[in-house]
């Protein structure tokens, strides 16, 4: 209930602020139109606390956001376009072949490149990193790493360095998705550090002495407070226009659009919805994207012991019209989802749908699992900004004779209550995705196989089955088919409540120049300008 | 006066061992499990295991807390389970930026709640206290996070004076007076409630002794108001001053916590709360320590600013 008096105060400071008028804008100086400028300093306000700078044991996209400048991946996305899957485009590596089976990848290496430390990048780099998290036998072997890194290598089946600037990596099953995963990372990152980093600070220490390639140089991080990068001066690749990039951390929302707007920074992400037209009014860009790979969902949690009976999570998922939850709760800013497949994601498919809005139906579910109306009770767990969502399909349950209570938490706080579930929990919050199209492969390990979720499904095998044959298909041209069956197939389980997709996320000051909010979960800085 | 303090201060020794048994154990009585929160996802049971042995979380509880304790001592608190790297690191620091913050608050909780309640209580009835006493009725009800929201939109948005949170300007060089100008909305907004508590202390403690016999027996003997305001009123309300003070000093510390967050302050909330969620052991334990080793102290300093105020008090 405190968090409802939050969201009222949150209301009233709003309304007051429209009567306030607000200030007169992004900024004096304008870049959006100008040219390009060399020199200056960015201020990124972030929605979270970073993790760590470790690239193979961090989590959370906004810390890959800067982790992305200090290390580069073998191959790289161009990131410079605000529509389409991004191109793959050679990074650490100028080129690569994959076998025919889409099991091994040979990659050779670019020549000259320096680490920012002046050691060496090449092949003997890359082992060293490939064996912190795959071989035991390694001295510099790190378990923790090893348990995070297996979300994308996993099926490694071994790693050999081919010559003095070539590497090879060998999957166990056909891995098509493997170079989209490469450069596409909020935990798992394949980033490459410098060795000599990691032997001089220690296997805890490269978290806060990162060392790597990439067009920025770590330069400080103040915990809670700030993490400046500057210019890498010997960088490899063209010239970042930017002196410096500072990243606060400002969890509030309300906080965080008050820096944009008061000038103490320059960009922010994860706008609330509420503040996105005033934004707009005052000058900021708030740029739209209807590809965005991220997707918010609930998860159903099968301790509950209504929600093991598959009518009725059919029953939620009918009760619940996600079309007016786009239109009302996200003010429009949004694209309600119908598939676990994201709008961003290579096999998105708009024509897809599990179960339609149909409250009839709904209640007629209810009465075939052998309850009353009023008899189904569960909570629903939601981050604060998810609050409203979680408020409205609250009332839509009600009206199919579902009571759900909302429980609404801090982000953070979020994180571990719904890593511990309780039998009465019955939905909870998700936010994830990825461009590539095992993201399906990903999300139900996640939020069915490892809840144990597929047993609760009559036709959980034939999906589990579906999800193999996709995954481990190596034929490119049939990717996109067999992974939208998964997904279809997925959906008649019900083991998986898709709402939307958020198509508004970052707001950026008339300061800013060159911003571009790809079809990706992060973005690029190296060709940002400010303004004087 | 001084056997006393040294008295005291041994008297402290049990009461923080005690406080370290209950910080500890019962931040280990919660529900979350560090290795599943810090990488929840694919992990198979065995190398859940691992992790926990690499990470001394198999160990028997008594044997984590004594190792814990030796880590308090000689290892500056051990290593954050977290983020791996030592906790003295991520908690000094922040909890130096609290302390700032703080101190800042119980100042201007001092001096505006004694101005407040003293110009009130002297002008006991008139049109200045109650004007006083209706802003003081509205403030200690208004909720701290809406109130430091207005601050930021009034002062930072509306009107560009304020910064709009953080501790010093990113685009400038720092210094001390960037530190003040970053210091003013916060502290204000963290002092709000306890300002107003002590501004109701006072105006009482002003009230009572104005209409006490011996004032009026000052009075009729012709002493000035001016002397009669300084030097008797004033002395008698001092002890009120120091008492309440003391006291809400444990709000000020739980109200600065919400108001770090709102003004983004790199303080031990938001390193507590961090780590509370991703039940971060080492981390919550010292923090939790330190925020109570200053409540103790706190304590410490109100009862000997007491006695040295009161003279009854000293005798007894």
């Amino acid at each position: 209930m405190a968090s409802f008096k939050r969201l009222t105060v949150i209301g009233i400071s709003a309304a007051l602020l429209a009567a306030c008028g607000g200030n007169s804008g992004g900024g004096s100086a304008a870049a959006a139109d100008s040219k390009p400028r060399d020199g200056g300093t960015l201020i990124v306000g972030q929605y979270q606390e970073v993790t760590q700078f470790d690239p193979n044991r961090q989590y959370s996209w906004e810390t890959w956001r800067i982790d992305r400048n200090i290390y580069e991946t073998l191959v790289n996305e161009d990131l410079s376009s605000p529509t389409g899957v991004p191109k793959i485009v050679p990074g650490l590596a100028t080129s690569w072949t994959v076998s025919p089976d889409a099991t091994t990848y040979t990659f050779t290496l670019r020549q000259g490149v320096k680490f920012t430390d002046g050691t060496p990048f090449d092949a003997a780099a890359v082992q060293f990193n490939v064996r912190r998290f795959i071989d035991p036998t390694f001295e510099y072997y790190d378990k923790v790493s090893a348990a995070t890194m297996s979300l994308v290598y996993g099926d490694l089946k071994s790693f050999d360095v081919v010559d003095a600037n070539t590497v090879k990596y060998t999957f166990k099953h056909p891995f098509l998705d493997y170079l989209r995963q490469i450069p596409n990372s909020g935990n798992a990152a394949s980033g490459i550090f410098s060795p000599e980093a990691l032997k001089k600070y220690g296997q805890d220490g490269l978290a806060d002495h990162p060392v790597g390639t990439g067009p920025f140089t770590f330069q400080e991080r103040v915990r809670g407070d700030h993490t400046t990068l500057v210019r890498n001066a010997d960088y490899w690749g063209a010239r970042p226009h930017l002196d410096k990039v500072i990243f606060k951390p400002i969890g509030d929302d309300q906080s965080r659009v008050a820096a944009l707007r008061s000038g103490a920074v320059d960009l922010i992400s994860r706008v609330p919805p509420d503040s996105v037209a005033s934004l707009e009014k005052a000058g900021y860009a708030v740029p739209e994207n209807k590809g965005v790979p991220q997707i918010i969902y609930y998860n159903f949690n099968y301790t509950n012991k209504f929600l093991q009976n598959k009518k009725v999570r059919q029953a939620i998922i009918q009760a619940v019209d996600r079309k007016t939850l786009a239109e009302k709760i996200y003010k429009g800013y949004a694209e309600a989802a119908t598939s676990i497949i994201n709008q961003g994601n290579e096999a998105y498919d708009a024509s897809a749908v599990d179960y339609p809005y149909d409250p009839s139906a709904a209640k007629k579910l209810i009465a075939e699992a052998g309850y009353q109306p009023g008899q189904i009770s569960f909570n629903i767990l939601s981050d604060t900004t998810g609050q409203p969502t979680a408020e409205f399909i609250q009332q839509q349950l009600k009206a199919v004779g579902i009571t759900a209570s909302v429980q609404s938490f801090e982000w953070i706080t979020y994180g571990t209550r719904s890593a511990n579930l309780k039998p009465e929990d019955g939905l909870n919050l998700g936010e994830w995705g990825y461009v590539a199209p095992n993201w399906v492969k990903i999300a139900h390990g996640y939020s069915v196989a490892g809840r144990d979720g597929d047993k609760y499904s009559d036709t959980s095998a034939d999906t589990l089955k579906a999800i193999d044959t996709a995954a481990y298909n190596a034929d490119a041209g049939k990717s996109k088919e067999l992974w939208q069956a998964a997904a279809q197939s997925w959906a008649k389980d019900a083991t998986i409540f898709p709402l939307l997709s958020f198509n508004r996320y970052y707001a950026v000051s008339s300061r800013v120049g060159g911003f571009v909010w790809p079809q990706q979960d992060h973005y690029d800085l190296s060709q940002v300008w400010v303004a004087d | 006066m001084v056997r006393q303090i040294l008295w005291r201060l041994v008297n402290l020794v049990p009461l923080l061992f005690v406080i370290s048994l209950l910080v500890f154990f019962i931040s280990q009585a919660g529900p979350a499990d560090p290795i599943k929160d810090v990488l929840s996802q694919k992990m198979s049971a065995e190398q859940i295991e691992q992790i926990r042995q690499a990470y001394g979380l198999d160990q028997p509880a008594w044997s984590q807390y004594l190792h814990w304790l030796r880590d308090m001592f000689t290892n500056g608190g051990g290593i954050s389970l977290s983020v791996r790297s030592p906790v003295s690191g991520i908690v000094y620091p922040a909890f130096l930026n609290t302390l700032i913050l703080g101190a800042a608050t119980v100042v201007v909780t001092v001096v505006l709640g004694v101005l407040i309640g003293f110009v009130s209580g002297i002008r006991h009835g008139r049109l200045v206290d109650r004007a006083a006493m209706l802003f003081v009725q509205i403030g200690s009800n208004l909720p701290i996070y809406w109130f430091g929201l207005i601050i930021i939109w009034l002062t930072a948005v509306w009107r560009n004076w304020l910064p709009a949170g953080g501790m010093h300007d990113l685009r400038g060089d720092g210094g001390f007076g960037d530190l003040l100008l970053h210091l003013i909305a916060p502290a204000f907004a963290a002092s709000l409630v306890s300002m107003l508590i002590v501004a109701r202390f006072v105006r009482a403690a002003v009230i009572e002794s104005a209409q006490s016999d011996y004032i009026r027996t000052y009075r009729s003997q012709g002493f000035g108001r001016a002397a009669i305001l300084g030097k008797h009123i004033g002395r008698n309300i001092l002890p009120p001053i120091v008492n309440t003070t003391g006291l809400t000093v444990g709000s000020v510390i739980t109200g600065v916590v919400f108001v770090e967050t709102i003004f983004s302050w790199p303080g031990l909330g938001s390193v507590l709360l961090n780590a509370i969620a991703g039940s971060d052991y080492p981390v919550i334990q010292s923090g939790i320590l330190l925020v109570a080793v200053t409540f103790v102290i706190v304590n410490l300093i109100t009862d000997v600013l007491l006695d040295l105020l009161n003279p009854r008090l000293r005798h007894s």
